[in-house]
């Protein structure tokens, strides 16, 4: 990967709060807290994975990121610019090159229009081309995502799962994008079809020198794709670091549970002791105090129920928010 | 574990009737379950792995039909079986649980009156035993409050509350086999992993057989005895599990195992499976994965393969292993 120490995009203290208050003149004010102080950096050329269950904000902070939705409070930084200080003109420039592939294929393409019109709306939105240079972009986008170009005047209704997945990449990659923030872009597609998806988005990555924001709830692949990943629980990142780091030592204790939780496709791992987080998620409109995790975590101390602890840098890129990280690193 | 087969299904045929004609679902499945085992049957979407589950309850969709073959439990075919007859063997004999809690359970009845429910139709029981042993069936399932649990409705559990609740339900008049359809998939990982614990634990307190249905090879890595993979409404391979996984003999088996990202091999490229699984209308004349095995020789275009391997423990459908080839039917040919 070509992984240079240039900054891309960094977040800092990104929060979005919903509001759901109720009664009139909302008498009964409440917020579901569903993104909470989050910061990371993405690097040219890297990709970082979020993972985390259902609830847990990260689809929230791609959709920031995304400009999909305005954060509450916090910073978006990319290339030096605070996005969400910019001129309506500089941001739709910008737009172009943050580009976005989601979750659902069979949702996020439009049934009326034909895969030459969904291909072709962002360019046709952000650049002058002609006839027949549109022609031969889509053409050229279809190929490069292993799409049939005799395809171009099919419906997306008349293709499987994993070829409007493809459809959906080619759209996002067709205004040369810097960024590339993937929802879950594997998750409802068989397993079979998910490793082509992967090995195209990588190969698609060191051919456009693309960076991606990977985000997903399985392990597995985020695993597979991501040089860094971060994990979060509640609206909070509990642990980032390198795929590497963490998969040897995870130092948080839902990190911890997160991966031995993860079933191996192997039967002689099957015997392995497991340390199966106990517990349900507790709900973001009304999260624990101190520590998030502190209500399913075996090791939670007195501190933990009262203090918040810091996301901290614990070594060279290693971040962690557990007031015990480095006790627990050796347990 | 013992040697006597609790169901054993032969040659099962099971199709659709749809718009566009007959979708035949199930094509000549054949395997059995001993008593206490596990036996999953895996498999990507459409490869008709669900729709054998339901041919065992005979609970298909309206325009379902078995077809033809046999379905032995304990010695008796279930096939012949009438409706009323049938009625008996559900959720007493045979239970089976579903992928997704919120619509198996019925949202306007509280938990406690779908406990009950199973058992007053099929023991003769008064209400206060049966709560009693609702209530002592949602504490071996592990739901802390049993007793307000009870009386609570659906929608005020968690997902993973509600997985448990399903398969208390179901361990309610002690099945002799619990069909498990996707049971882990609409869960969360932590709450996946708390769900596979319970069903081990209901496998050795209970001695139930299963019938797991998955998509997800870890899951059958961790629960499964003996493994049948699925392809196109057939099965490809059959065999214990750890012979699987060590010694996959068919090539739709070994681009699944490829093509599965494990987090205990960091560096490993991922293998695909080019293509896609084809529709049910479009069948091709040979072999049905012919167009997409990287092995595809002359003969996978013309003939059906039938269990080419068969060895007491390990069934292939793939003309790999025949050794009766003539040298024009093992001309390679590239198909993708």
């Amino acid at each position: 990967m070509t992984n240079t120490n240039e900054m891309l995009l960094e977040v800092k203290g990104l929060k979005k709060y919903f509001d759901v208050s109720t009664g009139l003149l909302k008498k009964k004010e409440a917020y579901v807290y569903a993104v909470d102080d989050v910061n990371f950096y993405v690097r040219k050329g890297e990709t970082l994975g979020i993972v985390g269950e259902s609830g847990c904000g990260k689809s929230t902070t791609g959709n920031m990121v995304g400009m999909l939705l305005e954060p509450t409070e916090g910073e978006i930084i990319y290339k030096q610019q605070n996005l969400r200080e910019l001129s309506k003109k500089n941001l739709r420039n910008v737009r172009s090159e943050i580009q976005m592939i989601f979750q659902d294929p069979f949702s996020s393409l439009n049934p009326r229009m034909k895969v030459y019109d969904i291909i072709a709306e962002p360019l046709r939105t952000h650049e002058n081309l002609t006839r027949k240079e549109l022609y031969d972009r889509i053409a050229e986008l279809m190929d490069l995502v292993g799409l049939n170009k005799s395809y171009m005047k099919r419906y997306p209704h008349e293709f499987s799962g994993g070829q409007r997945q493809r459809i959906g990449i080619a759209r996002a990659i067709a205004l040369n994008p810097e960024l590339v923030i993937c929802d879950e872009p594997v998750s409802a597609l068989d397993v079979s079809i998910q490793s082509q998806i992967l090995n195209l988005l990588l190969k698609l990555q060191k051919e456009l020198d693309l960076t991606f924001i990977f985000i997903a709830h399985g392990l597995p692949a985020v695993q597979y794709i991501s040089d860094r990943i971060a994990v979060m629980y509640l609206g909070k990142v509990v642990e980032l670091a390198s795929k590497e780091d963490l998969f040897k030592q995870a130092l948080h204790p839902y990190t911890k549970g997160l991966l031995s939780a993860v079933p191996i496709p192997d039967p002689e791992f099957r015997e392995e002791e497991k340390y199966v987080i106990e517990g349900d998620i507790p709900s973001p409109e009304n999260p624990p105090t101190g520590c998030n995790f502190h209500t399913r975590c075996p090791f939670a101390q007195d501190i933990c129920k009262t203090k918040k602890p810091e996301f901290e840098e614990v070594s060279k890129d290693r971040f962690v928010a557990c007031h015990f990280a480095l006790e627990l690193a050796n347990k | 574990m013992s040697n006597e087969n609790l169901l054993e299904i032969k040659e099962l045929r099971t199709s659709f009737k749809t718009e566009e004609g007959k979708v035949p679902s199930v094509d000549g499945v054949s395997f059995q379950i001993k008593k206490g085992e596990v036996v999953a049957l895996v498999g990507e979407s459409g490869s008709g792995k669900s729709v054998t589950a339901l041919s065992v309850l005979d609970i298909l969709a309206s325009n379902g039909r078995i077809e033809g073959g046999e379905i032995l439990f304990n010695g008796q075919n279930l096939t012949k079986y009438n409706e009323q007859q049938m009625r008996k063997i559900r959720g007493n004999d045979i239970s089976m649980i579903f992928q997704e809690p919120l619509t198996s359970l019925n949202p306007v009845f509280k938990v406690g009156e779908q406990m009950t429910e199973a058992l007053h139709a099929h023991q003769k029981i008064s209400k206060s035993k049966a709560k009693e042993k609702s209530i002592e069936m949602l504490d071996k399932v592990g739901i802390p409050r049993a007793n307000k649990v009870f009386n609570s409705y659906p929608h005020s559990l968690s997902g993973g509350m509600r997985q448990r609740v399903m398969i208390a339900i179901a361990l309610m008049c002690d099945p002799k086999l619990l069909i498990a359809d996707e049971p882990t998939t609409a869960l969360d990982v932590t709450i996946q992993a708390q769900i596979l614990k319970l069903l081990k634990e209901v496998i050795k307190k209970f001695d139930t057989s299963i019938l797991l249905i998955t998509h997800d090879l870890g899951v059958v890595a961790e629960m499964a005895d003996r493994v049948a993979v699925m392809y196109c409404g057939q099965i490809v391979e059959e065999t214990d599990v750890f012979t699987l996984f060590k010694n996959p003999k068919h090539p739709y088996t070994k681009g699944l195992i490829d093509s599965t990202p494990k987090i205990n091999q960091l560096d490993e490229k991922l293998r695909s499976i080019p293509g896609s699984v084809p529709s049910p209308l479009e069948y091709p004349a040979g072999c049905r994965f012919a167009d997409r095995c990287p092995h595809t020789m002359s003969i996978c275009l013309q003939k059906v393969p039938n269990d080419e391997l068969n060895d007491e423990n390990h069934l292939s459908r793939c003309f790999l292993h025949s050794d009766e080839l003539t040298d024009d039917e093992k001309v390679q040919v590239k198909v993708n």
